[in-house]
């Protein structure tokens, strides 16, 4: 299991007293009064660059936890990997798993 | 022509990789005890409803080797999928490498009731690297499901193994909603993750009208959780995959479940006879697409008349979604994306709305209202800062 399950790492990133999520609150909610809504174009710019700031974080956070992750789980991994899962043809991986299939 | 709102979300074509949820049989080993089976059809009960080998093959081949698709994850699904046995899904991973392209990727998951999740099957996941899911209605499964102890036992059994299920689905229903929390703190001290799902309106469910919950009822409920998980708890053991995907789409954008991702080119269901439609809890012989029996490859499916006007349908949805009834548009469309096909059918077709749009614009206003709490917090902190600063500034001058 992650050391850190994924929402702690978006309730971190958004705590982060550097992370301004003010453009994200305006984009969901132009009615609130704000500087950058009498200008459409601006708010999708700066939008835009909040949202690739913020995902930014989130990989970097994501990329400490999983380095974490692998040196806590790389005793183990091997157990899952037998060797034709190494065939070059293609790749069969339990992590590579992000089917967002909702049941 | 495509507006504005729509824009972002519609995809018009496959974008090289495919979800097949694949029911491999009909049958189920908890019936006719479970009381809200969607899919429940009291003839089915037979090996004659299995899939059979060279429909399984035909399924693998099919897609896997199709060479307009790159990655191919396979949802194993049923009735209960465990009930084909392991030879079953033995010769499917002989089949996928016999018809893997080079660099492709293939992902397997498996949603089991676990009743025959035995050390044999958690020993085949674990070498062949399948992800299990499962369902538990922890406090209501002897009501619900039945089996209660054994299921209990062999998922506990499993997680102690290394296989503890991604996700275990907890169907929410009338006797239930109010009690979330209480369902939280009992796969908290199991640690087994959970997922708060709707009962669907289908097959059982339909003989068992006081289970159902209206849009709203669901929706208040997860707000209730979503502060319980969110704000309440100060360490989380385990997670809530429907609740997570609500702040990561609302922080990040990224979509995460299919519900919320518009999922036309890029998911299909098969059913037993290797019949493709739209969806495992959509199978209406009017919209199935063709059978993995006949077909060369996967993507012939979205070149039939038939497909393009299931997408067409679901286009209209979206563009429908964009402005609500008071002719206002809808701020929630830029992260349901217009819901979840199959929920449309309930409301009355795939170009309706989600019959859960009501839930979704809830949960998503919570979301919201919870990151404007947490900003204004980190503005008041920031404000007192600032002026504690300059108090002592001040008194400094006075020294």
């Amino acid at each position: 299991m992650n050391s850190m399950v994924e929402i702690d790492r978006i309730m971190k990133l958004l705590q982060d007293p550097d992370t301004d999520l003010e453009v994200v609150i305006r984009r969901a909610r132009p009615g609130n009064e704000s500087p950058i809504k009498d200008n459409p174009s601006e708010s999708e710019v700066a939008y835009q660059l909040k949202l690739k700031e913020l995902k930014a974080k989130e990989r970097a956070l994501a990329r400490r936890e999983a380095a974490l992750d692998a040196r806590d789980t790389r005793a183990s991994l091997h157990v899952y990997n037998r060797p034709s899962y190494e065939r070059e043809s293609s790749r069969r991986s339990r992590s590579d798993d992000d089917t967002n299939y909702h049941n | 022509m495509l507006s504005e709102a729509a824009k972002g979300i519609i995809k018009t074509c496959n974008p090289g990789s495919l979800t097949i949820v694949a029911k491999v049989s009909k049958r189920c080993n908890i019936r006719p005890a479970c009381a809200y089976c969607y899919d429940y059809d009291a003839q089915s009960d037979s090996p004659q409803h299995d899939m059979t080998i060279p429909t399984l093959e035909n399924m693998i081949r099919t897609s896997v080797g199709d060479p307009t698709l790159h990655k191919v994850r396979f949802v194993w699904h049923g009735g209960e999928p465990l009930i084909v046995g392991k030879e079953f899904y033995t010769r499917a991973i002989e089949f996928q490498d016999k018809y893997a392209q080079p660099g492709s990727i293939i992902t397997n998951r498996l949603q089991t009731n676990a009743v025959a999740l035995d050390d044999e099957w958690i020993d085949f996941f674990k070498e062949n690297n399948f992800n299990m899911e499962s369902s538990f209605d922890a406090f209501d499964n002897d009501r619900t499901r039945g089996q209660t102890t054994k299921v209990l036992e062999n998922l506990l059994h499993a997680k102690e193994r290394g296989l503890a299920p991604g996700n275990t689905m907890f169907i929410c229903t009338k006797q239930n909603v109010d009690r979330l929390r209480e369902a939280y703190d009992f796969f908290d001290k199991i640690g087994l993750n959970f997922n708060p799902s709707p009962i669907i309106a289908l097959g059982k469910a339909c003989q068992n009208h006081d289970m159902a919950i209206t849009p709203k009822e669901y929706g208040e409920a997860l707000t209730d959780l979503m502060d319980y998980y969110l704000l309440e708890r100060t360490e989380r053991k385990i997670k809530i995959r429907f609740l997570d995907a609500i702040m990561n789409s609302v922080v990040t954008g990224d979509q995460q479940i299919c519900s919320h991702g518009f999922c036309v080119y890029e998911f299909l269901s098969t059913d037993h006879k290797g019949d493709i439609y739209p969806c495992a809890k959509a199978n209406e012989p009017d919209w199935c697409f063709g059978s993995v029996n006949t077909i060369g490859g996967f993507s012939e499916v979205f070149q039939t008349e038939r497909y393009k006007k299931y997408a067409q349908e679901c286009t209209q949805r979206v563009e429908g979604c964009a402005i609500e009834d008071n002719g206002k548009p809808c701020e929630i469309l830029q992260y349901c994306k217009g819901g979840c096909a199959s929920n449309a059918i309930s409301a009355g077709g795939y170009s309706k709305r989600d019959f859960y749009c009501e839930t979704y614009k809830i949960v998503f206003n919570h979301a919201l209202d919870i990151i404007e709490k947490i900003h204004a917090d980190k503005q008041r902190v920031r404000g007192n800062s600032e002026n504690t600063a300059k108090n002592l500034k001040g008194s400094e001058c006075c020294e």
